[in-house]
């Protein structure tokens, strides 16, 4: 003889494992049921994605002008915290004048394969967090993240045009060695 | 109370990262759609609302604090969600029940050795929908009377003879089954 209650209490793990579940059609209904948001995010990375190739590359060598990103980001940062906006702008500002000075002083991607990996990579962490903006408007730690990737890029591109420079000026040392 | 492996889960899904939202699922989907259909019976409106549980637990994710564990947190939603669902259908309708209906025989422990719990599940399926709800969440879940009757808006008496209505009728269920065999 058994006590009920205590053997289902015994056995209550094993109520959660009854009835088949096809866990994977599930979660690709419930990704379905939520298209919208998802399919924005996806197509928006997708976009992003080919943005990003021209513009962490390209746009640094060619003066491109303000990234279409970057206004989308100052407009929410307006609505959110005007301060920082005002900080996200210089931070483009200062950006895009070191695109212009790369783009003058002519330096190619081959110089440097692995600070211009390093801008491709912040350029996807930036569409990362932009998408989080998206839907956590009101998460702080997102907006500082966003001004985060600004300036690692900002740092990034110094150390690009600091780099180019010394190499510059050893080879000149050493041409003016040999005259 | 949260997990090292949940708390990481946890904090990729609230920055929209799929994959975790993907593993969260993976691993709370099953035990919540049990809960769901045991409570609303039919298959197809168990998965339904399981759905939308987590559509609610990724939309409400930020506000888990970690006073219980996330499994414990989304059942809670889960039994919420399926409530909902049969307060809106007009189903979840709860009669206060005459305790001296309840036939002596329900204290009785004649029962056999052992029982497949798939036999219990689908039998727990069949009750009426109040004893069935309130045997759902005291026994199954462990909520306490008080907590029921605050959940289902009826008495703490009104839960605990539900309870054992529900007991003696999954008994007999039982029984029929396994002396039938």
């Amino acid at each position: 003889m058994i006590d009920l209650e205590k053997y289902i209490r015994s056995h209550r793990s094993e109520l959660d494992d009854i009835e088949d579940l096809n866990i994977d059609e599930m979660w690709g209904d419930f990704n379905e049921q939520n298209r919208p948001k998802s399919k924005r995010k996806y197509g928006f990375y997708l976009a992003a994605a080919i943005g990003i190739i021209l513009i962490g590359v390209v746009s640094v060598l060619s003066q491109r002008p303000v990234l279409n990103q970057d206004e989308i980001i100052h407009e929410k940062l307006t609505q959110a915290d005007p301060r920082l906006a005002e900080e996200q702008m210089g931070l483009v500002k200062m950006i895009s004048d070191q695109g212009a000075l790369i783009g003058q002083m002519g330096i190619e991607e081959a110089a440097f394969p692995e600070l211009f990996q390093e801008l491709k990579v912040l350029d996807s962490l930036q569409l990362e967090a932009m998408s989080d903006l998206e839907n956590y408007q009101d998460r702080k730690n997102l907006w500082k993240t966003l001004l985060r990737n600004y300036k690692s890029k900002a740092r990034v591109l110094e150390l690009m045009i600091y780099e180019f420079d010394k190499k510059e000026n050893e080879l000149n040392y050493e041409s003016s060695k040999q005259i | 109370m949260i997990s090292k492996e949940n708390q990481l889960l946890i904090n990729k899904s609230l920055s929209g990262n799929r994959l975790a939202q993907g593993d969260i699922y993976r691993k709370y989907v099953k035990a919540m759609y049990h809960i769901a259909v045991r409570m609303v019976v039919q298959p197809s409106v168990a998965k339904d609302l399981t759905q939308d549980v987590f559509v609610k637990v990724f939309e409400e994710l930020d506000r888990f604090r970690g006073e219980s564990t996330l499994g414990a947190w989304i059942k809670r939603i889960t039994i919420n969600v399926c409530l909902n669902h049969l307060r809106r259908k007009g189903i979840l309708q709860i009669d206060e029940w005459d305790d001296s209906v309840l036939q002596v025989a329900d204290e009785s422990n004649d029962m056999i050795e052992e029982i497949d719990m798939k036999v219990v599940h689908d039998a727990i399926k069949s009750l009426p929908v109040g004893s069935r709800t309130v045997l759902t969440l005291y026994l199954l879940e462990g909520y306490r009377h008080n907590e029921i009757a605050e959940i289902l808006e009826i008495s703490v008496s009104t839960s605990k003879t539900q309870y054992r209505r529900g007991k003696q009728l999954l008994k007999e269920k039982l029984k029929s089954i396994y002396h039938n065999d």
